[in-house]
């Protein structure tokens, strides 16, 4: 009788988490301020709930840094308008929600010199609001593309590389990489 | 910004057949794992340096491309790339390359694919004689997500063959060609990538 209790305890867990097709999606992020996954939580009244952490990778792709930072960020978001095509539906939305991280903050400079220029400044903790906008394209029942743009307004919290002591500053390239794309490959279920 | 809008403008372009013009983008990762150098060269003291070594490495780089090209068949595609890509470290190159794609299943079908890539990569955009070559040979699985759209997940090898620029350790000068008798790199790498074509 016992047994049964539980096993009916387990089935109804179970349905529970059946029941919501295409309710969860798990993707991978690509941009160039960094790498790594997303999960989304589907919720009622056309929003949803993203995490997404990745490996930020300022100065990476122009030599001037050879670790990733790592960045951890919640939004939630609203689709506010959707329409369809050509058996592609589009889904517009917008969000917000906060982010933190162990990153790089904005250094001048573009390409590491020759010699090899590094960044100069710490990792340091961030933290931060930030505030979403995409474009959902749904190819199929189980795979979407997202193309996200997401802007970060916070504080950079880091150990200063000459005198030691700690050095507190608005988190630059929260802003000036308000604009560079993020594309997600998701599979919804 | 400039994948969005080769998204919105494959909505407008795409029909009921396979469009005969391709264009997309790729980007991924790729690991420098095997290099080899030999060099033999006259320095202005007088003397000969022979220098042969090759080993395993690991170098990570990463590259990203963009593409035209044409479906010549439902199986078969031909297009340009170019963009940028990095070989080893602190060496980095602006490919030009073509590649001919052979689709198992037709393209508007989810199936494997296999392609075979060849041309050049300006190391100096100064000084476009300067080039490496580049080759790589790859597969992957090709995800068709509408009639103009499909999604690629590819793995290739690739080769890259150079004829790096010799400094004499003592002036710090460049070795002139006159005093060059071999000068020989090459870079082996695996890589990793994501492409989207429309």
């Amino acid at each position: 009788m016992k047994h049964s209790k539980v096993l009916v305890l387990i089935l109804c867990l179970a349905m529970t988490l059946t029941a919501g097709a295409q309710d969860y999606s798990f993707g991978l992020y690509s941009s160039i301020k960094g790498i790594g996954a997303t999960f989304e939580h589907r919720r009622p009244n056309n929003c949803f709930n993203s995490y997404t952490a990745t490996m930020d990778i300022y100065g990476m792709p122009t030599g001037r840094s050879n670790m990733p930072g790592g960045h951890f960020s919640y939004s939630h978001n609203v689709i506010y308008r959707e329409y369809g095509s050509n058996g592609v539906k589009y889904s517009l939305y917008w969000g917000t929600g906060c982010s933190a991280g162990f990153v790089h903050d904005f250094e001048k400079g573009l390409f590491a010199q020759p010699g090899g220029t590094i960044l100069r400044r710490n990792y340091g903790l961030m933290c931060a609001l930030d505030g979403n906008y995409g474009c959902r394209f749904t190819f199929r029942e189980s795979l979407c593309l997202d193309l996200r743009f997401t802007g970060e307004f916070g504080c950079h919290i880091r150990k200063d590389e000459i005198h030691g002591n700690q050095d507190l500053s608005c988190y630059l390239n929260g802003i000036f990489r308000a604009l560079y794309p993020q594309l997600i490959i998701s599979y919804l279920f | 910004m400039v994948i969005s809008l080769l998204l919105l403008a494959s909505c407008a372009l795409s029909h009921a057949a396979q469009p005969f013009i391709r264009y997309g983008v790729e980007w991924g990762s790729s690991g420098t794992l095997f290099t080899a150098k030999h060099q033999n060269y006259t320095v202005g003291e007088g003397y000969r340096v022979d220098e042969n070594h090759a080993g395993w490495t690991f170098i990570g780089n990463a590259q990203i491309l963009a593409d035209l090209g044409v479906n010549i068949t439902p199986h078969i595609a031909v297009a340009a790339y170019t963009g940028l890509a990095g070989i080893a470290e602190g060496f980095r190159v602006i490919p030009l390359t073509m590649r001919g794609t052979y689709y198992f299943r037709e393209m508007d079908c989810d199936g494997m694919l296999c392609y075979f890539d060849g041309g050049v990569g300006f190391k100096e955009l100064r000084n476009p004689s300067k080039i490496c070559t580049l080759l790589s040979a790859g597969t992957g699985y090709h995800v068709a997500l509408s009639r103009s759209v499909s999604l690629d997940f590819l793995f290739s090898a690739r080769a890259s063959l150079d004829r790096p620029d010799i400094v004499d350790p003592d002036s710090g000068r460049k070795i002139p060609e006159s005093s060059i008798r071999l000068d020989q790199a090459s870079y082996y790498s695996l890589n990793i990538s994501i492409a989207l074509n429309f």
